[in-house]
């Protein structure tokens, strides 16, 4: 009986000793950048988790691709038949980081980002700004995730397109 | 013992549900959304868009330019034909360009916002003076080359011209300039 006990009280203690912070709010603005224009468009759908153990967190963000709204309805269309949005519908970032440096000013993270049905890592830094607010941003690289560029007069987007994160935690369930 | 068991089996659930990698369930998006979501109507229709609507948008502006060229070659009209061909030429690339963008699908439910709100509705203007513009050319040029008197309709040739050239580049520019 005593064991038994004994391990509930350590299941329970190490259950106790996770921690979880959920997205309250998060935003992803891509720019698109052309010799004649400048695009941007922004998903306000962004979902996340970050979930530690011990000293080690592992974190979980995905964005719905057909969620990013620009301008113009007719440029979404467009970018979601380049990212084929009905093949591969969710765009994921996760990876791993110490719980030390989760309120730091700064953080600096490795990412595996599954987009295109392509997995790729990526270093992401995290800025904690006063409000709580933490910003970051990933520059993408199309050619990496086998996406055919789109072309306005022969000439093709530029390769990198830079996602700016807007994200809010909250601690607990 | 069977008591023992149980506690291990429920310990080992708690610990392995707690520490698990996280996955799309845990915030709530079903796992196998992309599976579930591949729909190969779908995706032959996005592709068909894609495709009509380049089409589109290289012959609308192969259209605007031999409609430059037309309207270069206006004051020219009663001299030679090159006017007349270029306008024939100009009015085919139209059509065949409105042809690519009324027969491209658009999937359900996408409500037209920004620019190409604008884009569709200068259309409303263009596409009557495009069947009107070379109507009166021809008219004009007729009673011309017979000797009679021009009514007052045909001679506003010009006027819906402008009309025309106007609403077609700004249609056109829209999509292609950022303002």
């Amino acid at each position: 009986m005593k064991s038994i006990i004994t391990l509930v009280l350590i299941s329970f203690s190490l259950i106790a000793y996770a921690e979880d912070y959920n997205l309250v709010s998060g935003e992803a603005t891509y720019t698109v950048k052309h010799t004649f224009k400048k695009v941007e468009g922004t998903s306000r759908e962004v979902k996340g988790k970050v979930q530690c153990k011990e000293q080690l967190c592992q974190f979980l963000l995905a964005i719905k691709v057909d969620t990013f709204l620009s301008s113009d309805s007719n440029r979404d269309l467009n970018m979601q038949t380049t990212l084929e949005s009905s093949k591969y519908p969710v765009a994921i970032a996760k990876g791993e980081f110490n719980l030390k440096e989760w309120n730091q000013a700064k953080l600096v993270i490795s990412a595996e980002v599954d987009f295109h049905g392509i997995k790729k890592q990526y270093t992401m830094t995290l800025v904690n700004d006063v409000s709580g607010m933490q910003k970051t941003d990933l520059v993408l690289d199309l050619e990496a995730h086998k996406i055919e560029r789109p072309s306005l007069f022969t000439m093709k987007i530029e390769n990198t397109v830079p996602v700016h994160f807007k994200l809010q935690w909250k601690k607990g369930d | 013992m069977k008591i023992l068991f149980l506690s291990c089996f429920v310990i080992t659930h708690f610990i392995s549900s707690a520490y698990a990698q996280l996955s799309l369930k845990d915030l709530g998006m079903p796992d196998t959304v992309a599976v579930e979501r591949q729909d190969p109507k779908l995706q032959f229709e996005m592709k068909e868009r894609k495709s009509k609507l380049k089409t589109h948008e290289v012959l609308g502006l192969t259209t605007l330019g031999a409609m430059t060229a037309t309207l270069l070659t206006g004051n020219t009209a009663l001299d030679s034909n090159v006017h007349m061909y270029l306008g024939i030429t100009t009015a085919a690339l139209y059509f065949t360009t409105a042809y690519y963008s009324l027969t491209a699908p658009k999937p359900s439910g996408v409500i037209d916002r920004g620019r190409i709100k604008w884009h569709k509705a200068l259309a409303w203007i263009h596409f009557p003076a495009m069947i009107i513009t070379p109507i009166l050319g021809y008219m004009y040029r007729k009673h011309e080359d017979e000797g009679k008197k021009h009514g007052s309709l045909e001679k506003q040739h010009t006027t819906f011209a402008g009309i025309l050239y106007g609403s077609f580049a700004l249609s056109a520019s829209l999509m292609v300039i950022e303002f």
